[in-house]
Protein backbone atom coordinates (compact mmCIF):
# COMPACT_ATOMS: atom_id res chain seq x y z
CA UNK A 1 0.00 0.00 0.00
CA UNK A 2 2.85 2.36 0.93
CA UNK A 3 4.52 1.53 -2.36
CA UNK A 4 1.37 2.25 -4.36
CA UNK A 5 0.96 5.59 -2.63
CA UNK A 6 4.56 6.64 -3.24
CA UNK A 7 4.23 5.56 -6.88
CA UNK A 8 1.08 7.61 -7.39
CA UNK A 9 2.66 10.61 -5.70
CA UNK A 10 5.89 10.39 -7.70
CA UNK A 11 3.89 9.92 -10.93
CA UNK A 12 2.09 13.19 -10.19
CA UNK A 13 5.37 14.97 -9.35
CA UNK A 14 7.03 13.56 -12.47
CA UNK A 15 4.22 14.92 -14.61
CA UNK A 16 4.66 18.34 -13.01
CA UNK A 17 8.41 18.07 -13.70
CA UNK A 18 7.78 17.43 -17.38
CA UNK A 19 5.22 20.23 -17.37
CA UNK A 20 8.03 22.55 -16.28
CA UNK A 21 10.47 21.14 -18.84
CA UNK A 22 7.95 21.66 -21.65
CA UNK A 23 7.05 25.14 -20.39
CA UNK A 24 3.44 24.30 -19.63
CA UNK A 25 1.27 27.24 -18.63
CA UNK A 26 1.74 27.53 -14.88
CA UNK A 27 -2.02 27.61 -14.35
CA UNK A 28 -2.20 24.05 -15.69
CA UNK A 29 0.53 22.50 -13.53
CA UNK A 30 -2.04 21.14 -11.01
CA UNK A 31 -3.94 19.64 -13.94
CA UNK A 32 -0.73 17.92 -15.06
CA UNK A 33 -0.27 16.47 -11.56
CA UNK A 34 -3.83 15.15 -11.51
CA UNK A 35 -3.35 13.76 -15.04
CA UNK A 36 -0.24 11.81 -14.11
CA UNK A 37 -1.92 10.54 -10.94
CA UNK A 38 -5.06 9.43 -12.80
CA UNK A 39 -3.15 7.77 -15.64
CA UNK A 40 -1.11 5.68 -13.22
CA UNK A 41 -4.16 4.91 -11.05
CA UNK A 42 -5.96 3.66 -14.16
CA UNK A 43 -2.95 1.54 -15.03
CA UNK A 44 -2.72 0.01 -11.54
CA UNK A 45 -6.44 -0.74 -11.34
CA UNK A 46 -6.56 -2.23 -14.83
CA UNK A 47 -3.41 -4.25 -14.22
CA UNK A 48 -4.91 -5.60 -10.98
CA UNK A 49 -8.27 -6.46 -12.56
CA UNK A 50 -7.11 -7.81 -15.93
CA UNK A 51 -3.50 -8.85 -15.19
CA UNK A 52 -2.44 -7.98 -18.70
CA UNK A 53 0.16 -5.25 -19.23
CA UNK A 54 -1.07 -4.56 -22.74
CA UNK A 55 -4.71 -4.03 -21.73
CA UNK A 56 -3.65 -1.99 -18.70
CA UNK A 57 -1.58 0.34 -20.91
CA UNK A 58 -4.47 0.56 -23.35
CA UNK A 59 -6.92 1.58 -20.63
CA UNK A 60 -4.47 4.01 -19.04
CA UNK A 61 -3.72 5.64 -22.41
CA UNK A 62 -7.45 5.86 -23.02
CA UNK A 63 -8.04 7.55 -19.65
CA UNK A 64 -5.17 10.01 -20.17
CA UNK A 65 -6.44 11.02 -23.62
CA UNK A 66 -10.03 11.28 -22.40
CA UNK A 67 -8.93 13.43 -19.44
CA UNK A 68 -6.97 15.69 -21.82
CA UNK A 69 -9.92 16.08 -24.21
CA UNK A 70 -12.35 16.91 -21.40
CA UNK A 71 -9.95 19.42 -19.86
CA UNK A 72 -9.24 21.00 -23.26
CA UNK A 73 -12.96 21.61 -23.77
CA UNK A 74 -13.32 23.10 -20.29
CA UNK A 75 -10.30 25.43 -20.63
CA UNK A 76 -10.74 26.24 -24.34
CA UNK A 77 -7.15 25.16 -24.95
CA UNK A 78 -5.51 22.59 -27.22
CA UNK A 79 -5.57 19.06 -25.81
CA UNK A 80 -1.90 18.33 -26.60
CA UNK A 81 -0.39 19.94 -23.44
CA UNK A 82 -2.72 18.01 -21.13
CA UNK A 83 -2.25 14.78 -22.95
CA UNK A 84 1.55 14.95 -23.11
CA UNK A 85 1.95 15.62 -19.39
CA UNK A 86 -0.63 13.02 -18.32
CA UNK A 87 0.83 10.20 -20.41
CA UNK A 88 4.39 10.72 -19.10
CA UNK A 89 4.25 8.05 -16.30
CA UNK A 90 3.10 5.45 -18.85
CA UNK A 91 6.23 5.74 -21.00
CA UNK A 92 7.94 2.31 -20.76
CA UNK A 93 11.35 3.60 -19.60
CA UNK A 94 12.05 0.81 -17.13
CA UNK A 95 11.40 -2.09 -19.50
CA UNK A 96 13.60 -0.41 -22.14
CA UNK A 97 16.35 -0.16 -19.54
CA UNK A 98 16.04 -3.78 -18.41
CA UNK A 99 15.97 -4.86 -22.06
CA UNK A 100 19.28 -3.23 -22.87
CA UNK A 101 20.78 -4.33 -19.56
CA UNK A 102 19.92 -7.88 -20.56
CA UNK A 103 21.51 -7.33 -23.99
CA UNK A 104 24.75 -6.14 -22.36
CA UNK A 105 24.87 -9.16 -20.07
CA UNK A 106 24.03 -11.34 -23.13
CA UNK A 107 20.90 -12.75 -21.52
CA UNK A 108 18.97 -12.89 -24.77
CA UNK A 109 15.90 -14.55 -23.30
CA UNK A 110 15.39 -11.69 -20.82
CA UNK A 111 16.19 -9.16 -23.55
CA UNK A 112 13.44 -10.64 -25.71
CA UNK A 113 10.98 -10.58 -22.83
CA UNK A 114 11.65 -6.95 -21.89
CA UNK A 115 11.82 -5.83 -25.53
CA UNK A 116 8.39 -7.37 -26.09
CA UNK A 117 7.07 -5.64 -22.96
CA UNK A 118 8.38 -2.26 -24.17
CA UNK A 119 6.82 -2.67 -27.59
CA UNK A 120 3.49 -3.90 -26.20
CA UNK A 121 3.32 -0.97 -23.77
CA UNK A 122 3.90 1.58 -26.55
CA UNK A 123 1.33 -0.12 -28.76
CA UNK A 124 -1.17 -0.31 -25.90
CA UNK A 125 -0.90 3.41 -25.07
CA UNK A 126 -1.25 4.31 -28.76
CA UNK A 127 -4.35 2.15 -29.19
CA UNK A 128 -5.95 3.58 -26.06
CA UNK A 129 -5.29 7.11 -27.29
CA UNK A 130 -6.71 6.29 -30.70
CA UNK A 131 -9.98 5.03 -29.21
CA UNK A 132 -10.33 8.19 -27.10
CA UNK A 133 -9.66 10.44 -30.11
CA UNK A 134 -12.27 8.61 -32.18
CA UNK A 135 -14.82 9.21 -29.41
CA UNK A 136 -13.77 12.88 -29.06
CA UNK A 137 -14.05 13.38 -32.82
CA UNK A 138 -17.46 11.69 -32.85
CA UNK A 139 -18.73 13.85 -30.00
CA UNK A 140 -17.47 16.98 -31.79
CA UNK A 141 -19.36 15.99 -34.95
CA UNK A 142 -22.50 15.12 -32.99
CA UNK A 143 -22.21 18.48 -31.22
CA UNK A 144 -22.07 20.30 -34.57
CA UNK A 145 -24.95 18.21 -35.91
CA UNK A 146 -27.26 18.51 -32.89
CA UNK A 147 -26.45 21.75 -31.11
CA UNK A 148 -25.51 24.30 -33.77
CA UNK A 149 -28.71 24.29 -35.91
CA UNK A 150 -30.89 25.08 -32.89
CA UNK A 151 -29.12 28.38 -32.27
CA UNK B 1 -5.03 42.61 -51.03
CA UNK B 2 -2.57 43.25 -53.86
CA UNK B 3 -0.13 40.68 -55.14
CA UNK B 4 2.77 41.96 -53.01
CA UNK B 5 0.57 41.98 -49.94
CA UNK B 6 -0.50 38.39 -50.53
CA UNK B 7 3.16 37.43 -50.76
CA UNK B 8 3.84 39.14 -47.44
CA UNK B 9 0.81 37.47 -45.83
CA UNK B 10 1.93 34.08 -47.11
CA UNK B 11 5.35 34.63 -45.55
CA UNK B 12 3.79 35.33 -42.13
CA UNK B 13 1.43 32.39 -42.52
CA UNK B 14 4.37 30.06 -43.07
CA UNK B 15 6.13 31.58 -40.08
CA UNK B 16 3.06 30.74 -38.01
CA UNK B 17 3.21 27.16 -39.29
CA UNK B 18 6.89 26.90 -38.43
CA UNK B 19 6.27 28.28 -34.94
CA UNK B 20 3.47 25.76 -34.36
CA UNK B 21 5.62 22.89 -35.58
CA UNK B 22 8.53 23.95 -33.38
CA UNK B 23 6.36 24.23 -30.28
CA UNK B 24 5.33 20.59 -30.53
CA UNK B 25 2.03 20.65 -32.45
CA UNK B 26 0.97 17.67 -34.54
CA UNK B 27 1.06 18.00 -38.33
CA UNK B 28 -2.71 17.76 -38.34
CA UNK B 29 -2.98 20.82 -36.10
CA UNK B 30 -0.49 22.86 -38.17
CA UNK B 31 -2.32 22.17 -41.43
CA UNK B 32 -5.72 22.80 -39.87
CA UNK B 33 -4.64 26.12 -38.32
CA UNK B 34 -3.06 27.45 -41.53
CA UNK B 35 -6.15 26.48 -43.52
CA UNK B 36 -8.45 28.26 -41.09
CA UNK B 37 -6.38 31.46 -40.96
CA UNK B 38 -6.08 31.67 -44.74
CA UNK B 39 -9.82 31.13 -45.07
CA UNK B 40 -10.46 33.87 -42.50
CA UNK B 41 -8.47 36.30 -44.68
CA UNK B 42 -10.71 35.44 -47.62
CA UNK B 43 -8.60 32.97 -49.56
CA UNK B 44 -10.43 31.23 -52.35
CA UNK B 45 -8.34 28.11 -52.18
CA UNK B 46 -5.62 27.02 -49.77
CA UNK B 47 -3.36 24.00 -50.14
CA UNK B 48 -1.16 23.35 -47.16
CA UNK B 49 1.28 20.48 -47.08
CA UNK B 50 3.30 19.98 -43.94
CA UNK B 51 5.84 17.31 -43.12
CA UNK B 52 8.25 17.45 -40.22
CA UNK B 53 11.02 18.98 -42.37
CA UNK B 54 9.11 21.25 -44.77
CA UNK B 55 6.03 23.42 -45.22
CA UNK B 56 4.47 24.18 -48.62
CA UNK B 57 1.53 26.57 -48.93
CA UNK B 58 -0.26 27.52 -52.14
CA UNK B 59 -2.74 30.33 -51.73
CA UNK B 60 -5.30 31.63 -54.23
CA UNK B 61 -6.84 35.00 -53.43
CA UNK B 62 -9.86 36.19 -55.43
CA UNK B 63 -8.89 37.80 -58.79
CA UNK B 64 -5.21 36.97 -58.28
CA UNK B 65 -2.99 34.18 -59.62
CA UNK B 66 -2.09 31.47 -57.09
CA UNK B 67 1.11 31.96 -55.08
CA UNK B 68 3.30 29.30 -53.51
CA UNK B 69 5.93 29.54 -50.81
CA UNK B 70 8.04 26.84 -49.23
CA UNK B 71 10.02 26.69 -46.06
CA UNK B 72 12.53 24.07 -45.08
CA UNK B 73 12.41 23.25 -41.36
CA UNK B 74 15.80 22.34 -40.02
CA UNK B 75 15.35 22.57 -36.27
CA UNK B 76 14.17 19.45 -34.56
CA UNK B 77 10.72 20.15 -33.20
CA UNK B 78 11.03 21.18 -29.58
CA UNK B 79 8.31 21.39 -27.00
CA UNK B 80 7.00 24.69 -25.72
CA UNK B 81 3.47 24.04 -24.59
CA UNK B 82 2.84 27.62 -23.47
CA UNK B 83 3.77 28.87 -26.93
CA UNK B 84 1.55 26.23 -28.50
CA UNK B 85 -1.34 27.40 -26.36
CA UNK B 86 -0.75 31.06 -27.23
CA UNK B 87 -0.46 30.33 -30.94
CA UNK B 88 -3.70 28.39 -30.72
CA UNK B 89 -5.38 31.34 -28.97
CA UNK B 90 -3.98 33.73 -31.61
CA UNK B 91 -5.40 31.57 -34.38
CA UNK B 92 -8.80 31.53 -32.67
CA UNK B 93 -8.74 35.33 -32.34
CA UNK B 94 -7.76 35.76 -35.99
CA UNK B 95 -10.46 33.43 -37.23
CA UNK B 96 -13.09 35.26 -35.17
CA UNK B 97 -12.09 38.70 -36.47
CA UNK B 98 -9.09 38.90 -38.86
CA UNK B 99 -6.87 41.92 -37.99
CA UNK B 100 -4.62 43.67 -40.55
CA UNK B 101 -1.65 41.65 -41.78
CA UNK B 102 0.75 43.97 -39.90
CA UNK B 103 -1.18 43.38 -36.68
CA UNK B 104 -1.05 39.61 -37.25
CA UNK B 105 2.71 39.82 -37.73
CA UNK B 106 3.15 41.97 -34.63
CA UNK B 107 1.16 39.57 -32.44
CA UNK B 108 3.00 36.54 -33.84
CA UNK B 109 6.40 38.15 -33.23
CA UNK B 110 5.35 39.03 -29.67
CA UNK B 111 4.59 35.35 -28.98
CA UNK B 112 7.84 34.18 -30.61
CA UNK B 113 9.91 36.66 -28.61
CA UNK B 114 8.94 35.04 -25.31
CA UNK B 115 11.40 32.46 -24.08
CA UNK B 116 10.94 29.95 -21.32
CA UNK B 117 12.95 30.65 -18.16
CA UNK B 118 15.90 28.20 -18.01
CA UNK B 119 15.58 28.01 -14.22
CA UNK B 120 12.13 26.44 -14.49
CA UNK B 121 13.42 23.95 -17.04
CA UNK B 122 16.25 22.99 -14.72
CA UNK B 123 13.84 22.60 -11.80
CA UNK B 124 11.59 20.47 -14.02
CA UNK B 125 14.45 18.20 -15.11
CA UNK B 126 15.53 17.62 -11.51
CA UNK B 127 11.98 17.04 -10.32
CA UNK B 128 11.15 14.66 -13.18
CA UNK B 129 14.34 12.56 -12.88
CA UNK B 130 14.05 12.28 -9.08
CA UNK B 131 10.35 11.42 -9.21
CA UNK B 132 10.80 8.69 -11.78
CA UNK B 133 13.77 7.16 -9.95
CA UNK B 134 11.46 6.82 -6.91
CA UNK B 135 8.49 5.88 -9.11
CA UNK B 136 10.27 2.80 -10.47
CA UNK B 137 11.18 1.59 -6.99
CA UNK B 138 14.27 3.55 -5.98
CA UNK B 139 14.91 4.93 -2.50
CA UNK B 140 14.93 8.64 -1.67
CA UNK B 141 18.75 8.64 -1.99
CA UNK B 142 18.40 7.25 -5.53
CA UNK B 143 15.98 10.06 -6.30
CA UNK B 144 18.44 12.61 -4.96
CA UNK B 145 21.31 11.34 -7.11
CA UNK B 146 19.03 11.17 -10.18
CA UNK B 147 18.34 14.85 -9.54
CA UNK B 148 22.08 15.58 -9.51
CA UNK B 149 22.57 13.73 -12.80
CA UNK B 150 19.60 15.67 -14.22
CA UNK B 151 21.55 18.87 -13.57
CA UNK B 152 24.36 17.34 -15.65
CA UNK B 153 21.88 16.56 -18.46
CA UNK B 154 20.59 20.12 -18.34
CA UNK B 155 24.10 21.53 -18.49
CA UNK B 156 24.98 19.29 -21.44
CA UNK B 157 21.82 20.35 -23.28
CA UNK B 158 22.82 23.99 -22.94
CA UNK B 159 26.59 23.85 -23.38
CA UNK B 160 27.39 20.66 -25.26
CA UNK B 161 24.50 20.39 -27.75
CA UNK B 162 25.66 23.36 -29.90
CA UNK B 163 28.98 21.58 -30.50
CA UNK B 164 27.34 18.34 -31.61
CA UNK B 165 26.77 17.53 -35.27
CA UNK B 166 23.16 16.53 -34.68
CA UNK B 167 20.67 15.28 -32.11
CA UNK B 168 21.77 11.67 -32.50
CA UNK B 169 25.37 12.43 -31.60
CA UNK B 170 24.27 14.52 -28.62
CA UNK B 171 21.94 11.76 -27.41
CA UNK B 172 24.78 9.24 -27.51
CA UNK B 173 27.23 11.47 -25.64
CA UNK B 174 24.64 12.54 -23.08
CA UNK B 175 23.46 9.03 -22.26
CA UNK B 176 27.07 7.77 -22.17
CA UNK B 177 28.15 10.53 -19.74
CA UNK B 178 25.08 9.94 -17.56
CA UNK B 179 25.75 6.22 -17.47
CA UNK B 180 29.43 6.66 -16.53
CA UNK B 181 28.78 9.28 -13.84
CA UNK B 182 25.90 7.33 -12.29
CA UNK B 183 27.95 4.14 -12.12
CA UNK B 184 30.90 6.06 -10.62
CA UNK B 185 28.62 7.51 -7.92
CA UNK B 186 27.30 4.03 -7.20
CA UNK B 187 30.86 2.74 -6.66
CA UNK B 188 31.24 5.36 -3.93
CA UNK B 189 27.86 4.78 -2.30
CA UNK B 190 27.04 1.06 -2.40
CA UNK B 191 23.54 1.52 -0.96
CA UNK B 192 22.48 3.28 -4.19
CA UNK B 193 20.58 1.37 -6.88
CA UNK B 194 22.20 2.21 -10.22
CA UNK B 195 19.35 0.72 -12.25
CA UNK B 196 16.67 2.91 -10.67
CA UNK B 197 18.75 6.06 -11.09
CA UNK B 198 19.48 5.27 -14.74
CA UNK B 199 15.77 4.64 -15.39
CA UNK B 200 14.98 8.07 -13.97
CA UNK B 201 17.51 9.61 -16.35
CA UNK B 202 16.21 7.54 -19.28
CA UNK B 203 12.77 9.02 -18.73
CA UNK B 204 14.35 12.45 -19.31
CA UNK B 205 16.19 11.49 -22.49
CA UNK B 206 13.73 9.06 -24.08
CA UNK B 207 11.80 10.61 -27.00
CA UNK B 208 8.44 9.62 -25.53
CA UNK B 209 6.62 12.71 -26.77
CA UNK B 210 8.01 12.30 -30.24
CA UNK B 211 6.83 8.70 -30.24
CA UNK B 212 3.28 9.53 -29.12
CA UNK B 213 3.08 12.45 -31.57
CA UNK B 214 4.27 10.26 -34.42
CA UNK B 215 1.68 7.59 -33.64
CA UNK B 216 -0.93 10.33 -33.36
CA UNK B 217 0.10 11.67 -36.78
CA UNK B 218 -0.12 8.22 -38.35
CA UNK B 219 -3.51 7.45 -36.81
CA UNK B 220 -4.85 10.82 -38.00
CA UNK B 221 -3.78 10.06 -41.56
CA UNK B 222 -0.50 11.98 -41.87
CA UNK B 223 1.44 8.85 -42.63
CA UNK B 224 4.53 10.48 -44.20
CA UNK B 225 5.22 12.87 -41.30
CA UNK B 226 4.30 10.22 -38.77
CA UNK B 227 6.72 7.75 -40.28
CA UNK B 228 9.50 10.35 -40.40
CA UNK B 229 9.03 11.14 -36.73
CA UNK B 230 8.61 7.48 -35.80
CA UNK B 231 11.92 6.57 -37.44
CA UNK B 232 13.58 9.51 -35.66
CA UNK B 233 12.10 8.46 -32.31
CA UNK B 234 13.21 4.85 -32.71
CA UNK B 235 16.68 6.01 -33.75
CA UNK B 236 16.92 8.27 -30.69
CA UNK B 237 15.78 5.47 -28.37
CA UNK B 238 18.28 3.06 -29.95
CA UNK B 239 21.12 5.57 -29.59
CA UNK B 240 20.11 6.21 -25.98
CA UNK B 241 20.26 2.48 -25.32
CA UNK B 242 23.64 2.24 -27.10
CA UNK B 243 25.14 5.08 -25.04
CA UNK B 244 24.01 3.52 -21.77
CA UNK B 245 25.12 0.08 -22.87
CA UNK B 246 28.57 1.43 -23.71
CA UNK B 247 28.80 3.01 -20.26
CA UNK B 248 27.64 -0.14 -18.46
CA UNK B 249 29.99 -2.33 -20.51
CA UNK B 250 32.96 -0.03 -19.87
CA UNK B 251 32.30 0.00 -16.14
CA UNK B 252 32.04 -3.78 -16.07
CA UNK B 253 28.31 -4.10 -15.40
CA UNK B 254 26.05 -2.78 -12.68
CA UNK B 255 27.88 -2.92 -9.37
Amino acid sequence: MMQVLSQLLSAALGSVGFGLIFNLNRRYLPAAAVGGFLAWLAYLLADHALSSAFLANLLAGFCAALYAEILARCCNAPSTPFFITSAIPLIPGSTLYYCMNAVVSSDLRAAEHFGEQTFLAALGIASGMAIAWCLADLSRKLHVLLVRPRK
Amino acid sequence: MGEAEVSHFLCILIKMGEALQNSGAEVFRVEDTLNRIAAAYGAQEVNVFVITSSIVVTLTMPQLPPQTQTRRLRHASGNDLLMLEELNALSRRICAAPPSVEEFQKQLDAILAKRAAPRLRLAGSVLAASSFAVFFGGSLWDGLLAGVIAVLVFWMERCLAPFCMNGVEFQFIASFCCGISTLLFCRIGPQLHADKILIGIIMLLIPGIMLTNSIRDILLGDIISGSLRLVEAILMAAVLALGMMAAIWLMGGIA
